[in-house]
């Protein structure tokens, strides 16, 4: 249970983090995908950054645009918050369903991001949501959408110099319904699809939808096409079902031994039209 | 090697540890605290369970490092009245059949009586999802768990 | 949710039969307990296993030097540094074949992770880094990692005696005229899949060499027995090789063969320094034997108003690359084949072929219950073509005391079929409904019969010491290994209980090979049967002397001598402790006795008529039953609730049996539900317990364990064992369930997944 040798320094700043950051250097936030890692030496790195110490990484706030949350906030933070919940229900939700108590204790909205684990709840939500990241590196300040930033599974474009801060979500507006569902094979599993949903309905019919599906493909995806073609339809149950049958046209789900690419599809589609049904009824609800 | 000082079991812990041992390796292999076990180190099993300051957290997915001045307590600690409570009824209940899973499952239960957890059966369930136990089926920790959150006090 | 005790045991007093707090389980909570691998001294050396990394290969060469020239390592061994590298068995018991396997490979491996090097470093860290270094030449081979295919004509030889591992016959009656007039004939198909037993304990020890010469292993192991075979690989006297375990954290049967023992053996002969091994889980779930995937056709006829006339069977198990103890493992499944019901005529042939996946062997279970697999689903599958209950059908057919089995033996025991059904039956209550409009529900059941005990050839013994202090407190000593079901503490409990003394005063002395008597190793659910006879003997033996000291210091009849905390008393008069010991010196009368149980004992098995007059000593029963709902969309199962019961001779202690049901159910459902080993051409594909799923609390229903008590068992105190019967039923209950909620489509291979479940029902 040893890692391969590596230093290990704390960081008490955002700028000291970056600074100290190099070719041979990961960041270490909640640890709960790198410890596991390093300890069965699928990974090794030569210096450890530990940016747990760095109290404005962990700030959870809002502006009149946007909530914002720092990127070490935990899991368990994230599903809990007063302000998250109201804001943002579907982010909460989300992290409500990430590992187990122990993991949601420790793991970190960030380290999630930069993970990139095609599966993860977080990054699924985040990509419903529009969500901006903001990632700071010796270069200055960057911000990346979740498509811009994911490049295949645990793949991202981030660079080992750059930090990510924190992550933007616009506020649930008022016309807007959200939803969050997965299947999981064991509780507290990664899942094996996971749908976000985001539904605005004005005078029954669709306004605008945004629908994200995780754990199907290579990294979690937008709907794109089914979101145009929802858009002006009539809102309801034959709709969702509607859209359901669509889902396959877009989602090109991979197969793994744990889940064949067309058990995944056929989730998808039955996922994408609860969510929907589900985002639908949770419009009033704040 | 970097001198790291952090309360363990109430006693101050201060010594030279590697920058890559992890938490639970170096209460196991340098201080000999074989109470905290270790079943996986990918924090699935939860057998490595330890509380830093206060919470359980997988011993295997922290750095030995990281808990500089923290405390840190294991299933040998002094029992307050909840840990006693819990552990006569583990016994009681035979909650342990192997006992390997047992320091980090009793730990993870006091955090979780401790914070107001309820006695059903499904909220139990779910506190425990990051505590497997492979020869008890859970039933009897379950029943142990519920019963003590029946009888404890709940604080404050 | 408690267990329920159904009826009362004969109840002779003291603590057997009621609820009792086992004194490992205070030491287990309070983290007390050293285990195998809690193990840390000064100059203590780290070893590390060098495992093949092809499933099927010749090794040109292995590369030791870079390693050895690592400051730190101590010793990097390979084949020529093991003094006897053959480790040979004769599982079967019948001389029908030895099978034999290297300790470490050298020309040749045969699946993926066999060790072929013992790297032996100052720290983990160097070890793991010592072992990059070696480097194995392999030069490929073709390879067959399915038994069908392994025993085709045109199939890579795996061994020079071919790929058949064994073969095994059962024969009663004429089966193909009973099927050629039988009204109705059906024939399925099952098949069952690779599981790890994932204790959470992983393989563990430490060894060192004593000052007269003596190899010490402390090691989580079953079967202490091993120290023999260890002493023969080192050429040396067995009285040089001492085996220890302490607690085990879980077994199941995964530490039954041999796991680290023979690498620190060597470690610690070639070092002459105390090292310690500890595989990691991906090692453990890569390349420690697994319950072997099984393929069941079955074929059977009965009457249009059910009563079973015959079954035809056919299996194939997957060996794997050595023979371990599949033998054995096949002949359980041969047995039990037909389950347990009474049939006029069978045909049972049970083959296991090998191949280049790692080997098969001991599971809990023990190929009983993927038996029991196939054949509890074709009950369910049979009543359906008859239109008939399931229920009514098993009833209509249930074997009972005196009817012979398919092997020819006759039963003897209680037979407690329709008493555990109508308990099951009676718990479960009304029939479960959906929680929610779309999802669907159903009920299944399951039965069984699982042996316990060794077949009778083995000639199976255990022995066990007691002795008395001057204090009044007792001694047994017992070679049992405690894998967590109370083995050791139950010895006491029954002593105490035979003595008419308190638990507390008798302290075990357990699991050493040179201290303490031999028991045999705690598998095949034998060690309460056997030990626990032992037990009983000794201290009736003890007790006896006791007596007769007693009789003469105090006067009075020896028989009527009481026992108690202080010392002991007749009508006549009183003695304390001390005074008993006095006269006992005086009079030459040891207070100290060794005792040991034989096993009804019996002739080898007629493979080639395929009967015996006996082939295990008895058999637990038992019926389980559950609830299932199914979300049709996503295939997701869920059990609603659990309730199992087993006719346990008696309960000895009622908790404990309880514990061992509900982790047997809970084992039953992860191998019902999700776990499977996927190797693809031998490589480990979930290799963690991140992605073996064992199930967690979340994942499982309340499960509750209903005892009853037939009062008429093997083991001591007319107990029956239960490790091994919890877990038989299980999958098929499930099966059943899930079957009856999909309306009738049904999954035939194990595990259900959601997949499978949704592909099922398009396949309708
Ligand atoms: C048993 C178990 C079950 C789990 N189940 C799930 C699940 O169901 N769903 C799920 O989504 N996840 C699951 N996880 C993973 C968990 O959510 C992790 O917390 C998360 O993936 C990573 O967050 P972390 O803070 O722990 O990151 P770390 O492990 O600390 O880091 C992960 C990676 O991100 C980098 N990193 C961390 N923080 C930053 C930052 N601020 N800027 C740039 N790079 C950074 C690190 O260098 C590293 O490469 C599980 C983990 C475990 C142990
Ligand atoms: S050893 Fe840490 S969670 Fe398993
Ligand atoms: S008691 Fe053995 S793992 Fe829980």
């Amino acid at each position: 249970m040893y890692p391969l040798p590596f230093v290990y320094k704390k960081a008490q700043s955002i700028a000291e983090a970056v600074a100290w950051a190099g070719d041979d250097s990961r960041f270490l936030a909640g640890g709960q995908s790198l410890l596991p890692m390093l300890n069965l030496q699928l990974a090794s790195v030569g210096l450890l950054i530990d940016v747990n110490a760095i109290a404005e990484l962990a700030a959870i706030g809002e502006d009149r645009a946007a909530l914002s949350v720092g990127a070490l906030t935990r899991h368990d933070t994230l599903a809990r918050h007063a302000t998250v919940r109201r804001a943002s229900p579907l982010l909460a939700e989300a992290a409500s369903l990430v590992g187990n108590p122990r993991v949601r204790r420790r793991g970190t909205l960030g380290g999630s991001v930069a993970q990139a684990d095609p599966a993860a709840e977080l990054v699924t939500a985040l990509l419903a949501l529009d969500a901006e990241i903001d990632v700071v590196s010796p270069d200055g300040r960057q911000r990346y959408t979740v498509p811009s930033l994911m490049l295949g599974p645990l793949l991202t474009v981030l660079r080992s110099q750059e930090l990510v801060v924190g992550v933007r979500v616009p506020h649930r507006e008022p016309a807007e319904g959200q939803a969050f569902v997965e299947v999981a094979r064991r509780e507290g599993d990664f899942a094996l699809v996971a749908v976000a949903a985001r539904l605005w309905i004005r005078s029954g019919r669709v306004a605008r939808a945004a629908i994200a599906v995780g754990g199907a493909a290579e990294m979690p995806i937008r709907l794109a096409d089914l979101e145009a073609w929802l858009k002006g339809q009539k809102a309801g149950a034959p709709l969702w079902d509607a859209a359901g049958e669509r889902v396959s046209d877009e989602v090109r789900a991979v197969g793994d031994p744990f889940a064949g690419a067309a058990y995944r599809t056929h989730l998808s589609r039955v996922l994408v039209c609860r969510a929907l049904a589900q985002a639908e009824r949770a419009r009033g609800a704040s | 090697m970097t001198e790291t000082e952090f309360r363990l079991n109430g006693r101050v812990v201060r010594g030279q540890m590697a920058d890559y041992a992890t938490l639970a390796a170096y209460l196991r292999d340098n201080l000999g605290h074989f109470e905290v076990k270790a079943g996986c180190g990918e924090g699935v099993c939860g057998a490595c369970t330890v509380l830093l300051d206060g919470e359980p957290l997988a011993s295997c997915l922290l750095l030995a490092r990281q808990a500089e001045g923290c405390t840190v307590e294991t299933v040998a600690a002094a029992a307050d009245g909840l840990r006693q409570a819990l552990a006569e009824a583990f016994v009681r209940w035979e909650a342990a059949q192997c006992g390997y899973c047992t320091p980090g499952m009793l730990l993870t239960a006091y955090a979780y009586v401790k914070g107001g957890g309820s006695f059903d059966s499904p909220s139990i369930r779910r506190a425990l999802a990051g505590n497997l136990c492979r020869c008890t089926g859970y039933q009897h920790i379950i029943d142990a768990i519920a019963e003590v959150v029946s009888t404890w006090p709940a604080e404050g | 949710m408690a267990g329920r005790r159904i009826a009362g045991g004969p109840g002779v007093g003291g603590t057997t039969g009621q609820k009792f707090a086992r004194k490992d389980v205070a030491a287990k909570v309070a983290g007390l307990v050293s285990y195998s691998g809690d193990t840390q001294g000064a100059g203590m050396l780290h070893a590390r296993l060098v495992r093949s990394l092809y499933p099927h290969a010749r090794i040109t060469e292995i590369a030791i030097a870079a390693a050895q020239a690592l400051p730190g390592v101590a010793a990097v061994l390979t084949a020529r540094d093991v003094p006897c590298n053959v480790l040979a068995e004769d599982p079967s018991g019948t001389g029908g074949g030895v099978f034999t396997q290297p300790v470490l490979a050298s020309t040749e491996v045969r699946y993926v992770g066999e060790p072929l090097a013992v790297v032996v470093a100052a720290s983990p860290v160097l070890a793991d880094a010592a072992a990059q270094l070696v480097k194995v030449t392999y030069e490929p081979l073709p390879a067959v990692f399915d038994p069908g295919l392994a025993l085709a004509d045109d199939a890579p030889p795996i061994h020079p005696g071919g790929n058949l591992c064994v073969q095994w016959h059962v024969n009663k009656g004429n089966v193909e005229e009973v099927l050629a007039q039988a009204p109705v004939v059906i024939q399925r198909e099952y098949a069952t899949q690779f599981v790890d037993h994932a204790y959470l304990e992983p393989e563990a020890g430490s060894a060192w060499l004593e000052a007269d010469g003596v190899i010490v292993i402390r090691a989580a192991t079953q079967v202490i027995e091993h120290y023999r075979r260890l002493a023969g690989m080192l050429n040396l006297p067995h009285s040089r090789v001492r085996l220890i375990a302490p607690y085990v954290g879980g077994g199941f049967g995964g530490k039954e063969d041999m796991t680290v023992e023979p690498y620190l053996a060597l470690a610690a002969f070639h070092t002459r320094r105390p090292v310690r091994m500890v595989w990691s889980r991906q090692e453990s779930l890569q390349a420690r034997p697994k319950r072997h995937p099984m393929r069941f056709q079955y074929t059977v006829a009965a009457s249009r108003d059910g009563k079973l006339e015959a079954v035809d069977i056919n299996i194939l198990a997957d060996a794997g690359a050595y023979a371990l103890l599949t033998p054995r493992v096949l002949f359980a499944a041969a047995v039990v084949a037909s389950g347990p019901y009474r049939v006029l005529a069978a045909r049972v042939v049970a083959r296991a072929g090998y191949t280049h996946n790692v080997p098969s062997s001991a599971f809990r279970g023990f190929g009983a219950m993927q038996a029991a697999v196939a054949y509890e689903q074709i009950m369910d599958e049979l009543a359906e073509t008859l239109g008939m209950d399931p229920l009514e059908l098993r009833r209509k057919n249930f074997l009972q005391r005196g009817d012979e089995l398919a092997t020819g033996e006759r039963v003897e025991t209680a037979v407690w079929l329709p008493e555990t059904l109508n308990a099951v039956q009676a718990a479960l209550g009304p029939e479960p409904q959906p929680s929610r409009p779309g999802l669907l529900v159903g009920r299944g059941y399951a039965m069984n019969m699982q042996p316990y005990g060794r077949t009778v050839w083995f000639g199976d013994q255990a022995a066990v010491w007691m002795g008395l202090e001057n204090d009044g407190s007792f001694h047994l000593r017992a070679g049992v290994t405690d894998v967590g079901g109370g083995q050791a503490a139950v010895l006491g409990q029954i002593a105490a209980e035979v003595l008419g003394v308190l638990p507390e005063a008798v302290t075990v002395h357990f699991g050493d090979s040179a201290l303490t008597p031999l028991t045999g190793g705690t598998f095949a659910t034998r060690q309460l049967y056997m030990s626990g006879n032992a037990a009983v003997r000794a201290a009736e033996s003890l007790r006896e002397r006791i007596q007769r000291v007693a009789a003469t210091l105090c006067g009075g009849d020896a028989k009527t001598v009481v026992i108690e905390s202080q010392g002991v008393r007749t009508a006549r008069g009183s003695a304390r402790w001390h005074e008993v010991a006095a006269a006992a010196r005086q009079a030459g009368v040891a207070l100290e006795v060794l005792e040991t149980f034989f096993a009804e004992s019996g002739p080898g098995y007629d493979n080639r008529r395929g009967t015996a007059a006996r082939t295990f000593p008895d058999f637990t029963y038992g019926c389980h039953g559950c609830d299932v709902e199914i979300d049709p969309e996503t295939g997701q199962v869920q059990i609603l609730q659990y309730v199992a019961s087993h006719d346990v001779g008696r309960a000895i202690n009622p908790l404990s049996v309880e514990g061992q049901i509900q982790g047997g159910v809970a084992q039953g459902i992860g191998y019902a539900l999700t776990e499977e080993v996927l190797f693809h051409e031998g490589q480990c594909l979930n290799g963690t317990l991140a992605q073996y799923l064992i199930p967690a609390a979340a994942d499982l229903p309340p499960i509750r364990a209903l005892i009853l008590e037939s009062g008429e068992g093997k083991g001591p105190l007319n107990a029956r064992g239960i490790g091994e019967p919890a877990i038989s039923p299980v999958a098929p209950a499930v099966a059943n369930a899930v079957a009856r909620a999909l309306g009738g489509a049904r999954v035939r291979s194990l595990p259900i997944t959601g997949e499978k479940v949704v592909d099922t029902l398009f396949e309708r």
